[in-house]
């Protein structure tokens, strides 16, 4: 019945089937009507299709474009999406780029300026990415020119009142847009003067870019395709109307009573009369990645949420700082005991910065003590010569068994006594600060504190209650997904594999950074993964001691490492990270 | 059951406004309603505004800028028909068209009487007619048809957009 008819009636009232109750009967006959066919529809239907991948030009387009952007003496080369972008930008006067993290998208902003020969460009990203942006900037000087006149701003700067006519002012041509989704509130400030600016100076450029932005509803993006595409290219109807009708039967979040039919949307799914709405919705995404002025990286399996890595130093009170001065002076823990190697150091270190140590429960007897302290200040003795044959205790130990190493009798000694004392250790905390600190850095939903130490977690679970899951991962018999996004502390070395938390965790925070590019590697991907809704999943590490610092430096290089052999994509390495770790190494 | 059979038990005499007598008219849609009477009865009622008069039985009772009504009782035989009529009129549709037959249903009448008010602000012309029942009772027929050039039915339509 109707059809047609009750869409012009609609239209006459500015309302959309949203705004009608799910459970009243207009409400419910226009869901199951479904979406009706428009001539919006059928002009999005009809919009010509391609797969840049497969251009045949784009061997051409990467070699051309790369020779033409290069400076003299650069050495990278285009990757196939940052040349099929600048081609897209060029053609189509704005690109909608659905393209995930590590595909290179800083390259496309920077050079796409220089291609559509603007004169006032500007480059908008989420403010903790200024500092990383301005730094990667600087290391692409080597191979790639740079527009005299870009203007790097953070989104949050359109947010403040004081910079309510800086758009006027400046009159951008081409605004490119990482992270896009920061701007798909149309509520925000922020949003409203960029789309007033941009509805007002609509031969303005934009290059719109964000991995996650297509997952959630197509509202949420649908004026962001405003601003890239004219009004007969654009792959969504030029009503929001209209897009809503889309949206409802569309959008995963859509509750089922408040769900549209499909209706006419099934030229979407050749073949499928009554798709299933995963169906629709992939038919659609199909539609949009593959339309003019689009390009994506995105596939189903690929994980699409950014991962930003930030760090924070503790403010380490004095009898904490004093203590690691001592360890690392007099290379004795604060037992007194001889720290042989530098491992020893660092793992003493690892623990203050926490605010603990581990004390010895019980005296060990004088001999006992003399000949463990004689045979450390030997090994000791013997590393700190560089002998290249000697660059561990355990070869050292091995060498003195096999008599090639004479010990003074250390070794014997040792040996003798070693097994007739058992050390027991329980942890001291000189101080709860930086734990007290850690857990400030939480946040309330979505949070998950990862320790190193069996004596961090069980402190951190006494001061604030927090669930601590290490031994099998579970905590009084209950599995940690169960918890469903409340914040927990975990065992890095109980938890880093095997978790699926996607779901509800995508804030974490690392007490003590592993030194092990594949302990970052798992333990990061319990959180980024395939079924991770946010648009980034952020690790903020705690520092306070070079030792931590060069434990991430070490990571890193594992992890470059680890990609160059397997050409493994490595986390770490896709990471925006916030300080510059990699000009430190 | 229809939204706007679900109307609460208002009395349908209620702020009634005066009929149209027969004649031609030029009238703006004030508004359209559902009510339920006395005796399960369902009322569709239309209120307009007279903007002029091309031909009228009664000069004194009908003056341009006052709002006349047409009530169809929903529940005899012709009642659906003339709100189907009606409807189809008002937005630019030849209700005489079997083609248009189909194009209103239960949804629409919904719309049409629901608080959103789509039809209010039509303007089109009212043919009234005064004619005699098969009992030989005094009976108006009303004939509702669009203004030229304002055809709503197909095509897009000029309207602004509502965003």
């Amino acid at each position: 019945m109707g059809g047609r008819l009750l869409d012009k009636m609609l239209k006459r009232t500015g309302k959309d089937a949203a705004d009608f109750r799910s459970n009243s009967t207009l409400g419910q006959a226009m869901r199951k009507r479904g979406v009706p066919e428009t001539d919006e529809l059928r002009r999005v239907a009809a919009l010509p299709r391609r797969r840049w991948e497969d251009s045949p030009d784009l061997p051409f387009l990467i070699t051309s474009l790369t020779d033409w952007l290069k400076v003299p003496g650069g050495t990278q080369t285009l990757r196939p999406l940052q040349a099929a972008g600048l081609t897209e930008v060029f053609d189509f006067d704005g690109m909608f780029g659905p393209i995930r993290v590590g595909n290179g998208k800083t390259l496309l902003t920077r050079l796409a300026p220089i291609v559509l020969e603007a004169e006032r460009p500007l480059l908008i990203v989420p403010a903790d990415l200024v500092p990383k942006t301005e730094w990667e900037f600087d290391v692409l000087d080597q191979h790639w020119q740079r527009h005299p006149n870009l203007e790097l701003k953070s989104s949050h700067f359109f947010s403040l009142d004081a910079n309510d006519t800086w758009l006027e002012d400046h009159q951008p041509d081409l605004v490119c847009i990482d992270e896009v989704h920061d701007f798909r509130n149309m509520d925000a400030g922020r949003t409203r003067k960029l789309h007033r600016y941009l509805m007002e100076h609509q031969d303005t450029v934009v290059l719109a870019m964000s991995g996650t932005i297509t997952k959630r509803s197509v509202l949420d993006f649908y004026h962001l395709m405003q601003w890239t595409h004219q009004p007969d290219t654009i792959p969504m109807p030029a009503s929001r109307q209209e897009t809503v009708a889309w949206a409802l039967a569309l959008d995963a979040e859509t509750p089922m009573n408040q769900r549209m039919q499909p209706g006419a949307l099934t030229v979407f799914t050749p073949g499928q009369s009554m798709p299933d709405p995963t169906t629709l919705r992939e038919g659609f995404s199909r539609r949009l990645m593959e339309s003019p002025g689009v390009v994506s990286s995105l596939s189903k399996d690929d994980v699409d949420a950014s991962i930003h890595l930030d760090f924070w130093t503790p403010k380490l009170p004095q009898k904490i700082r004093a203590s690691i001065h001592r360890i690392c002076t007099e290379r004795k823990s604060l037992n007194g005991d001889i720290l042989m190697e530098p491992t020893d150091v660092w793992r003493h270190v690892r623990e203050l910065c926490c605010g603990f140590y581990y004390r010895w429960t019980k005296k060990p007897p004088e001999e006992w003590l003399k000949a463990r302290t004689a045979w450390h200040s030997f090994v000791r003795g013997v590393l700190d010569r560089h002998d290249p044959k000697y660059d561990t205790k355990g070869q050292v130990t091995g060498a003195c068994k096999r008599g090639e190493l004479d010990s003074y009798g250390a070794y014997e000694k040792w040996s003798r006594v070693k097994d007739t004392f058992k050390i027991v250790t329980k942890p001291v905390w000189l101080d709860d600060a930086p734990l007290e600190e850690a857990v400030s850095k939480m946040e309330k939903k979505g949070s998950l504190i990862w320790v190193e130490h069996q004596a961090v977690g069980q402190r951190l679970a006494k001061l604030t209650g927090m669930p601590y899951f290490h031994k099998k991962g579970l905590y009084k018999g209950v599995l940690l997904e169960s918890l469903e996004g409340k914040p927990a502390i975990l065992s890095i070395s109980s938890n880093k594999k095997g978790r699926n938390l996607q779901e509800h965790w995508d804030h974490n925070v690392i007490m003590t950074p592993p030194p092990a590019g594949d302990v970052w590697q798992q333990m990061m991907a319990r959180t980024h993964r395939p079924g991770q809704r946010a648009d980034a999943v952020k690790f903020l590490v705690m520092l306070g001691h070079n030792i931590l610092e060069n434990s991430m430096l070490k990571a890193f290089a594992d992890a470059e490492y680890q990609q160059a052999l397997q050409g493994d994509p490595q986390k770490l390495l896709l990471a925006d990270v916030s300080r510059n770790f990699r000009i430190a190494a | 059951m229809s939204m706007w059979s679900g109307v609460g038990d208002a009395d349908a005499t209620g702020d009634k406004k005066p009929w149209f007598e027969a004649g031609k008219y030029f009238v703006r849609i004030d508004s359209v309603q559902g009510r339920d009477g006395r005796g399960g009865k369902v009322w569709f009622i239309v209120e307009a505004e007279l903007l002029e008069i091309e031909s009228t039985t009664d000069e004194d009772k009908m003056k341009v800028g006052k709002v006349y009504s047409q009530t169809i009782n929903f529940s005899q035989d012709m009642g659906p028909i003339n709100v189907k009529r009606f409807i189809l009129a008002a937005m630019g549709l030849d209700p005489s068209d079997s083609e248009n037959n189909d194009k209103v249903g239960e949804e629409e009448v919904d719309l049409a009487v629901s608080e959103e008010q789509p039809l209010a602000g039509i303007e089109l012309w009212l043919q009234c007619d005064q004619i005699q029942t098969k009992s030989g009772n005094p009976f108006t027929k009303y004939t509702w048809f669009a203004a030229e050039g304002d055809e709503e039915g197909e095509g897009d339509g000029d309207e602004a957009e509502a965003s």
